[in-house]
């Protein structure tokens, strides 16, 4: 059976008495875009540094198809990764930045530009990081992750700092990675910065992973769609619902009912002779979601 | 490892800093070197271009020592202040390498260092010969004065980033190195010269110094340690901060 292109297995990561990264276990496939979601101090960056050998693991593995980090032949060019902490010098020009990055890593000069060229800093090379935006340097760091044309990609926040125009731009840049078959964590402390854009989410908090899934499957776990409904006669309408078995809560001049969807609804309102003056199916707003999950509670 | 290497070159000459330290480091070059040859009542006597005052010259190469300790320490340390250590470890995970490939870089300024230095000398002979209408002498003392300028240098870089790896912070690290070099060992070297002597900078001082420049200096000048005790000295110390910093970097979350 194939490795995940990362497969992370009870990672624990201590400093001291703290706990930042809790038996963590989770993969990512190739092809896929996984978002890695929590608030600020959630563990995300350390798991990151630790995947990527920054930080020592305490407990736990972390390998990259099938290797730790620390063991990779040619680690440039299978794994890119923009991480929390690890910045450019502010006095060096952003060709010289990633021609060093190049020889380390023994990769051929030409491909510093075409990297700047993709990344759209191309007119820009010979400018010093230090004068660079937020939003360019964010740039640049992709550019560097992506020099060696790693498999696999790690990016911390990679949507920091960027303008709405720059955060469209990076969404379409890893759904094209992850298109041409690699394999995109990318963490976030904004469900809705990455909801779009991810195929499977990992939400964690105080170091431990809460929930884990699509998008689609958090939402359905945290109470799933309901129905809003309101009608002439909400007494009959909800005797009617709760004999055919769905909740009812009664909600500002109209009916939330859970358990149904709005064709059955519909049909339960058809049977008690109820005429209904609204009807429409609720989904639960994502950033809720999170919001709870976050915030203490858990889904199974 | 020849791009680790040439990566390690290309991040010292990319930066505008290192320049500048050398460039200051040549000024250190010519003053040393101008006070001897043209105001000779500082130097040995009248310039005659002989082979020893040749070599004081090249001496005055290794003397600036401060500013290759101070390039190697910033090696080091300006990977941990502006975070360029995370990509530098994640291209290169082994960390035993990139400081062996860090000390080699080293190396290079070092010995470019004495080549720069070398030549700011030569064209200041030069200048004293034509102005004295003397020939100049280079002969066994002064080879010597360059191939212990070379080691020094060598020495003096690999100490500096081994140092820098240890201490990780570049405004400690280069403090410290200057209270040491300037406050520290001169104070030893003064109040208890039996202990001075050996401390790391009075050791390596010991190789740049000639036996004559410290004759010439009397009950006044201070006590050295024989070339090659010192020279030996400071490899210990080197030696003691590079295995450390190895077993730091090995051990230590970056």
């Amino acid at each position: 059976m194939g490795h995940a292109a990362l497969e992370v297995r009870g990672l624990t990561k201590r400093f001291g008495p703290q706990v930042a990264v809790d038996d963590v276990s989770f993969d990512v496939p190739a092809g896929r875009i996984v978002g890695f979601l929590g608030p600020n101090g959630a563990g995300k960056s350390t798991t990151l540094r630790t995947i990527v050998g920054l930080n020592a693991a305490t407990a736990g593995t972390a390998l990259i198809h099938g290797q730790p980090f620390s063991e990779l032949e040619r680690p440039a060019q299978t794994v890119g990764s923009v991480v929390d902490g690890v910045g450019f010098h502010p006095g060096r020009r952003a060709i010289d930045e990633l021609r060093i990055a190049a020889s380390a890593a023994g990769i051929p000069a030409p491909r510093c530009r075409e990297m700047l060229a993709l990344v759209g800093l191309a007119e820009v090379e010979r400018k010093r990081v230090g004068r660079f935006s937020l939003g360019m340097k964010q740039r640049l760091g992709l550019a560097a992750a992506m020099l060696g044309d790693p498999q696999v990609l790690l990016l911390d926040e990679p949507a920091n700092g960027l303008d709405p125009e720059g955060i469209q731009w990076v969404r379409a840049f890893l759904r094209y990675l992850a298109d041409d078959g690699r394999a995109v964590l990318v963490s976030s402390h904004l469900l809705g910065e990455v909801a779009r854009l991810v195929d499977e989410v990992l939400v964690i908090r105080q170091g431990r992973i809460v929930a884990s899934g699509t998008v689609a499957e958090l939402t359905a776990a945290a109470g799933g769609a309901s129905v809003r409904v309101a009608s002439q006669d909400d007494a009959a309408l909800t005797a009617e619902l709760e004999r055919s078995g769905a909740t009812v809560t009664p909600v500002e001049g109209a009916l939330q009912v859970q358990g149904m969807d709005p064709s059955a609804v519909g049909g339960a309102a058809l049977a008690a002779g109820v005429a209904l003056t609204e009807l429409r199916a609720l989904s639960p707003e994502l950033e809720d979601i999170f919001l709870e999950l976050t915030a203490g509670g858990e889904i199974a | 490892m020849m791009g680790l290497v040439v990566a390690e070159v290309r991040k010292l000459t990319s930066v505008v800093t290192t320049w500048v330290l050398t460039g200051l480091g040549m000024l250190l070059v010519v003053l040393g070197s101008a006070l001897f040859l043209f105001l000779t009542e500082f130097g040995v006597g009248e310039f005659l271009g002989t082979d020893p005052q040749v070599a004081f010259v090249a001496d005055q190469v290794g003397g600036a020592n401060i500013i290759v300790v101070i390039v190697a320490l910033l090696s080091m340390t300006t990977e941990f202040r502006h975070g360029t250590i995370g990509r530098t470890l994640q291209i290169t995970p082994g960390r035993t390498r990139l400081l062996v490939a860090k000390l080699v870089g080293g190396t290079i300024y070092a010995l470019g260092f004495l080549v720069l230095g070398l030549a700011v000398g030569a064209i200041l002979l030069a200048i004293a010969a034509a102005v004295n209408a003397v020939g100049l002498e280079i002969g066994g003392q002064t080879l010597t004065s360059i191939w212990q300028g070379a080691v020094g240098l060598t020495l003096t870089a690999w100490f500096g980033v081994a140092l820098g790896a240890l201490l990780r912070s570049q405004v400690v690290a280069i403090t410290l190195t200057l209270v040491w070099s300037f406050v520290v060992e001169p104070a030893f070297g003064g109040l208890l010269p039996a202990v001075g002597k050996w401390l790391p900078f009075n050791a390596l001082n010991a190789v740049f110094v000639g036996d004559e420049a410290v004759a010439a200096m009397g009950e006044m000048g201070p006590q050295m340690l024989d070339p090659l005790v010192g020279l030996s000295v400071f490899i210990g110390y080197g030696v003691v901060a590079a295995v450390a910093a190895v077993w730091l970097l090995r051990t230590r979350d970056v």
